[in-house]
């Protein structure tokens, strides 16, 4: 992984945030739930989940979530950590066998306090373009550094 | 363990500690393919996603409960190593026909108390019968 600095006046309404797919399968649900302790059978018991109205396995809320968080990092890098906002629904369930896109757009900028801020449109969606979920990210980043220093760029992240 | 039927809006859980070791952070981070390490901080979702593992240990839900909605802000990066306190507080419990909708709102700090996440959570969960 790299950095690069991208200028503040090449970043615009309407930019695409970096878009990546993740292809689901029940071993890395299984990996998650493994990760962070939660073994709803809703994830990881493929005979219970069965008889539920999704009809198998889903992936955790909070894995796909997780992708968001990622690719926001890779727009934003440690504004996104220290200043990020998500605010997301959960349309339908993501599969065990899905494969996920995960991508966003800077929705508005605007100049507040010294600060630039970011209002994205973020969302997941399915191989079959059925969005799972969708909602709104929100960053800023300041326009001076901790001497007072007038910054034009910041840094973004190259996978 | 307390009961799912026993929560009433207001009820605050017992202050949960935990340690965000460089094992748990790679698993974590295996877990979800993150390719975005920023230094020694932590992907911020780890952060959420252990304080519910903490509070689904305290709580007995119907399995099958799922999640409907999140938010989260972030308040600042959070260092591997870190010691993470969560105050956890149920906003909001209703039941429509079979589905009970549950919010739990969070607020988490670290060593030095300062605060580096909040979060509302809202949880469907089937009747428990």
């Amino acid at each position: 992984m790299t950095f690069s600095d991208i200028k503040f006046s090449d970043i615009h309404a309407g930019d695409a945030l970096p878009e990546t797919v993740k292809q689901l399968s029940q071993e890395k649900i299984n990996l998650y739930a493994e990760a962070v302790g939660d073994f709803n059978p809703i994830h990881v018991d493929e005979s219970f989940a069965a008889q539920t109205a999704f009809g198998g396995t889903i992936a955790h809320g909070m894995l796909i979530l997780a992708y968001i968080s990622e690719m926001m990092t890779l727009a934003f890098g440690e504004s996104w950590l220290s200043t990020g906002k998500l605010a997301i629904r959960f349309k339908r369930p993501a599969r065990s066998r899905d494969a996920v896109t995960i991508s966003g757009k800077i929705n508005s900028i605007t100049i507040e306090s010294n600060n630039l801020n970011f209002s994205c449109d973020v969302g997941c969606s399915n191989q079959n373009q059925e969005i799972i979920v969708d909602g709104k990210a929100m960053v800023r980043i300041p326009l001076t550094n901790s001497k007072g220093e007038h910054l034009e760029r910041c840094h973004r992240i190259k996978k | 363990m307390i009961k799912y039927d026993e929560l009433e809006v207001g009820y605050k859980f017992s202050p949960i500690s935990y340690e965000l070791t460089s094992s748990i952070i790679s698993k974590y981070e295996e877990a979800i393919e993150a390719h975005s390490s920023i230094g020694n901080s932590i992907p911020p979702l780890a952060v959420a996603a252990y304080a519910m593992k903490a509070i689904s240990q305290s709580i007995q839900l119907p399995p099958g409960s799922v999640h409907v909605s999140q938010e989260l802000e972030f308040f600042k990066p959070v260092a591997v190593g870190s010691h993470i306190n969560c105050q956890a507080q149920i906003t909001q419990k209703t039941k429509r026909a079979k589905l009970n909708m549950m919010v739990i709102e969070i607020n988490t700090f670290d060593q030095n108390k300062e605060k580096v996440l909040s979060g509302k959570a809202t949880l469907i969960l089937t009747d428990s019968g």
